[in-house]
C-alpha cells in the first residue's frame, strides 16, 4: 500500500506546479488537436469542449501504475516517496498509447461535429479538473485548483462545457458550483450526441461497462444506450450495469495497484461471460479492464458506426 | 487493519470465491424480496427516521430503555461507557470456571468478549455454525452475518474435527455440530447474546436468526447476559420487528426461521448491559452510519470487499466498516482503499451515503494531518 500521505502530497505538488497530477507539461499531454481536421468546423463560441485531460493523461498514469504495481509491497515501495514528480513522462513516453487515447478524443470531437453540435476548443483553457484531490479528501487543494480553473474559463466568457469522461463531468457539474462558485452548464457528450436517423442493425452486440459515475452519481447510463439504439447497435446488459454497475478498481490504483488489478480482473470476468464485445466509456476503466482482454471505448464504436 | 492483511486477502482466493458464491446465491432473493414485499422500503424509512430520532437524544432514550427493563423482576441493568467497562461487568456476573454459550454477536466482537472470558478462565462456545468455525480457526468473522463465508466444506470439516465433529458434507457437519452443541447448551452456566433491536417501550430484546442457536443460548442457561449497544434502541416493539424483518430480507434469508423476543422470565437471571462505545460521541457526519442495521449487503456487493472480505477493515470490514471504525475511533488509512464507487449506498436498505462518510473520514485525516508516517 502506498501511504496516502505521500500520494496526496505528490498529487498536490504536481497540480500546483503543472496543473495535472503527474507533473507533466501541458504541451506534452494535450496534443490531440494538433493536425486535427475538425479545426475548420469549430469557431469562437461560448460552448467549449472541455476534455479535462483525463483521456490524455491516462496512458501516462497507466505506465506509472505499472511501476507502482511492481514496487508495491517491496523495499522499492518506499523509494517512490522521494519522487514527487514522475520521471516517466520524460523517460518513457507511452507514444503508441498516447496516440490511441488522443485518437479517442478526436473521435469524440468529430462525432460532436457530425451530430451538428456547435462548440469551440481552446487548448489553453482545457484543464485537469482536480478530481483526485477531491477523492483523496484534500478539499483545500481541490478548492484552490477549482477556483483557478473556473476563473480562467470565466475570463474568456465560456458559459457551457461539453465534457467527455465521467469524473470530469461529475466534478464540473456537481462540485464546481459548490467549491468554485462556478455555474457552467455542463453536458456530457453522450447526453448531446444525436444522429437523428435510425440506422439498421450494425451486426455488433456489446456488453457495456458503465462507469460508476455515469451509473450512480450522474444517473446517465441510458444515454449511451439511446445512442446505440439510434445506430442500430445491440447490447446485452448484465445485472451489474447501470445503477448497479461494478467498479473497475481504478480509483485506488495510486494506493494499491495490486488490489486494483484483482478488482479489475473480477469485473472483466463478469463482463466477458456474455461473450459479447465489451465497451466502456471512461479512460480509467478502459486501461484497467483491457489488461485482461479486448475492450473498446464506446466513442470508437459510435464513430465507426457513424462513419461506416 | 494491518497492511499485510490486504496481501493476505489477495493471495487467499477462497475469500473471493466464497463471497461471490454467496452473492450469486442471495442477490436474486434480495431483489425478489424488495419487489414482492413493497412494505420493506417503507419499513426502512420508518426505522431510519426512528433511529435518527433516538440519536438526537441518546441520553433520554438510553434512560428510557434502561427504565423499561429495570422495573422487571429477575433483571439487572447496567450501563457501560466502553468495552473495558462492559468486560468488567460481564466478569463480575460470570466469574470463572463457567461454561458459556454465545450467540453470534458483532458487539461482542467489538469488545473482544470471547477472548476476554477465555482469558479469565471460562470455557466459551460460539453456537452459530459459521462463528464456531471462525472461533476454531482463530480468525475474525469474514462477513457481518456470514462469518465463515470463505470456508469450503472441506476446510470447515477439517476445523470442526478439532472438536470431534465428523463428516464431509454441509448437512453432515451441521448435524454433528448440533449434537456437539446440544451438550454445551445443557451444561452451560451462562448464555450471552447481542441484540438486533431493543424496544424502549417494553424492554424487549429482538433477535433474528436461522439456526435456532440463539433461542437455546438465551433460554436454557440460568444466567443470560444481553449486550445492547445504544444504537439498537428503538421507540417501540413494532419498529423492532420492522428492523429484524429488514435485516433478514436484505441478506436474502427471508422469512427468517426464528425471531426471538427476549424478556425476563421465571427461573432465569437476566442481565442487560447497555453499551455506548463511541456512539454518543460520534461526529455529525457519522450519525447516518448509526442507522445501519448490519445486514451486510453493502459488503457482499462491494467490489473491494469481494476481494478482501473483512480483512479490509477493523472489527467491521468493508464500506460500512469504515464508518463503524470511525465511530469506534479506530479508523486508519484503510479508508483510502475504498474506490468510492457508490455501490454500497445504492444497495443499502437505509440508503446510508457511505462514500460521503468515507470521504469525510479522509478529509478528517488530511485536515488533521493525521495520516501519520509508516
Amino acid at each position: 500500500m502506498y501511504h496516502p500521505h505521500y500520494v496526496i502530497r505528490s498529487i498536490e505538488q504536481n497540480i500546483k506546479n503543472t496543473g495535472n497530477p503527474l507533473g507533466l507539461s501541458r504541451s506534452q499531454i494535450n496534443t490531440w488537436w494538433e493536425g486535427w481536421e475538425g479545426w475548420k468546423k469549430v469557431g469562437e463560441k461560448d460552448t467549449m469542449l472541455f476534455t479535462g485531460l483525463l483521456y490524455q493523461l491516462t496512458p501516462y498514469v497507466d505506465k506509472l501504475v505499472d511501476y507502482l504495481y511492481k514496487f508495491e509491497n517491496t523495499f522499492l515501495e518506499k523509494v517512490t516517496r522521494f519522487m514527487p514528480k514522475s520521471p516517466l513522462g520524460i523517460l518513457l513516453k507511452p507514444q503508441k498509447e498516447a496516440e490511441h487515447f488522443n485518437g479517442i478524443v478526436r473521435k469524440i470531437a468529430d462525432s460532436l461535429i457530425k451530430s451538428g453540435i456547435d462548440f469551440c476548443y481552446k487548448p489553453e483553457l482545457d484543464f485537469y479538473s482536480g478530481v483526485l484531490l477531491y477523492d483523496m479528501g484534500d478539499d483545500e487543494g481541490f478548492t484552490e485548483h477549482s477556483l483557478f480553473v473556473a476563473e480562467k474559463l470565466r475570463e474568456k466568457g465560456i458559459k457551457k462545457l461539453i465534457t467527455i469522461d465521467p469524473h470530469t463531468t461529475y466534478v464540473l457539474r456537481e462540485l464546481y458550483p459548490e467549491y468554485a462558485n462556478a455555474e457552467f452548464e455542463v453536458k456530457n457528450y453522450l447526453e448531446i450526441l444525436d444522429f437523428k436517423s435510425k440506422k439498421e442493425n450494425e451486426n455488433i452486440t456489446l456488453t457495456l461497462h458503465d462507469p460508476c459515475y455515469y451509473g450512480r452519481y450522474l444517473e446517465i447510463s441510458d444515454e449511451s444506450r439511446r445512442i446505440l439504439d439510434s445506430l442500430g447497435i445491440e447490447y446485452k446488459d448484465i445485472r451489474n450495469s447501470g445503477k448497479l454497475t461494478s467498479c473497475c478498481g481504478g480509483p485506488i490504483e495510486s494506493i494499491s495497484p495490486k488490489l486494483t488489478k484483482e478488482v479489475a480482473e473480477n469485473r472483466y470476468d463478469e463482463l466477458s461471460k456474455t461473450g459479447c464485445e465489451i465497451a466502456t466509456m471512461c479512460p480509467i476503466c478502459l486501461v484497467n479492464l483491457r489488461k485482461f482482454g479486448e475492450i473498446k471505448d464506446i466513442s470508437e464504436i459510435i464513430w465507426g458506426a457513424v462513419n461506416a | 487493519m494491518r497492511e499485510e492483511d490486504i496481501y493476505k486477502a489477495i493471495k487467499n482466493r477462497s475469500i473471493r470465491a466464497g463471497i461471490l458464491r454467496t452473492w450469486e446465491n442471495l442477490h436474486n432473493a434480495v431483489e425478489q424480496n424488495i419487489e414482492r414485499y413493497r412494505f420493506l422500503k417503507e419499513y426502512a424509512k420508518d426505522v431510519k427516521m426512528a433511529k435518527l430520532e433516538v440519536f438526537s437524544d441518546y441520553d433520554r432514550w438510553t434512560e428510557k430503555a434502561m427504565k423499561s427493563i429495570e422495573s422487571r423482576n429477575k433483571c439487572s441493568v447496567y450501563y457501560a461507557e466502553d468495552g473495558k467497562e462492559a468486560r468488567k461487568i460481564v466478569a463480575e456476573i460470570v466469574g470463572r470456571d463457567k461454561i458459556i454459550v454465545k450467540a453470534k454477536s458483532m458487539v461482542s466482537e467489538e469488545i473482544q468478549l470471547r477472548e476476554f472470558l477465555q482469558e479469565i478462565g471460562n470455557e466459551v462456545w460460539e453456537t452459530d455454525l459459521g462463528e464456531l468455525i471462525v472461533q476454531l480457526a482463530n480468525e475474525k468473522p469474514m462477513h457481518v452475518l456470514a462469518p465463515a463465508i470463505h470456508y469450503s466444506e472441506r476446510q470447515a470439516a477439517e476445523l470442526l474435527r478439532k472438536v470431534g465433529v465428523k463428516g464431509y458434507t454441509a448437512a453432515e457437519l451441521a448435524e454433528g455440530v448440533r449434537k456437539f452443541m446440544r451438550q454445551k447448551f445443557l451444561l452451560a452456566d451462562v448464555g450471552i447474546s447481542g441484540c438486533n433491536a431493543f424496544s424502549a417501550k417494553t424492554g424487549r430484546i429482538f433477535l433474528v436468526e436461522n439456526e435456532g442457536n440463539i433461542r437455546l443460548s438465551t433460554t436454557l442457561p440460568k444466567d443470560y447476559i444481553a449486550i445492547v449497544s445504544i444504537d439498537k434502541i428503538l421507540p417501540s416493539d413494532e419498529l423492532c420487528l420492522k428492523l429484524v424483518i429488514l435485516q433478514a430480507a436484505f441478506l436474502g434469508t427471508f422469512p427468517p426461521a426464528y425471531i426471538n423476543v427476549n424478556e425476563p422470565v421465571e427461573g432465569q437471571r437476566m442481565h442487560v448491559i447497555f453499551l455506548n462505545n463511541g456512539r454518543k460521541q460520534a461526529p455529525e457526519f457519522l450519525k447516518e452510519q448509526l442507522t445501519c442495521i448490519k445486514c451486510g449487503r453493502c459488503q457482499i456487493e462491494c467490489p473491494i470487499f469481494q476481494i478482501t472480505g473483512s480483512l479490509w477493515g477493523n472489527v467491521y470490514g468493508g464500506p460500512m466498516g469504515m464508518g463503524w471504525s470511525g465511530i469506534l475511533g479506530e479508523i486508519g488509512y484503510e479508508c483510502f482503499l475504498s474506490s468510492l464507487c457508490g455501490k454500497c449506498k445504492e444497495v443499502c436498505p437505509m440508503e446510508i451515503d457511505m462514500p460521503r462518510i468515507i470521504r469525510e473520514l479522509r478529509k478528517m485525516m488530511v485536515r488533521g494531518n493525521n495520516l501519520g508516517e509508516v
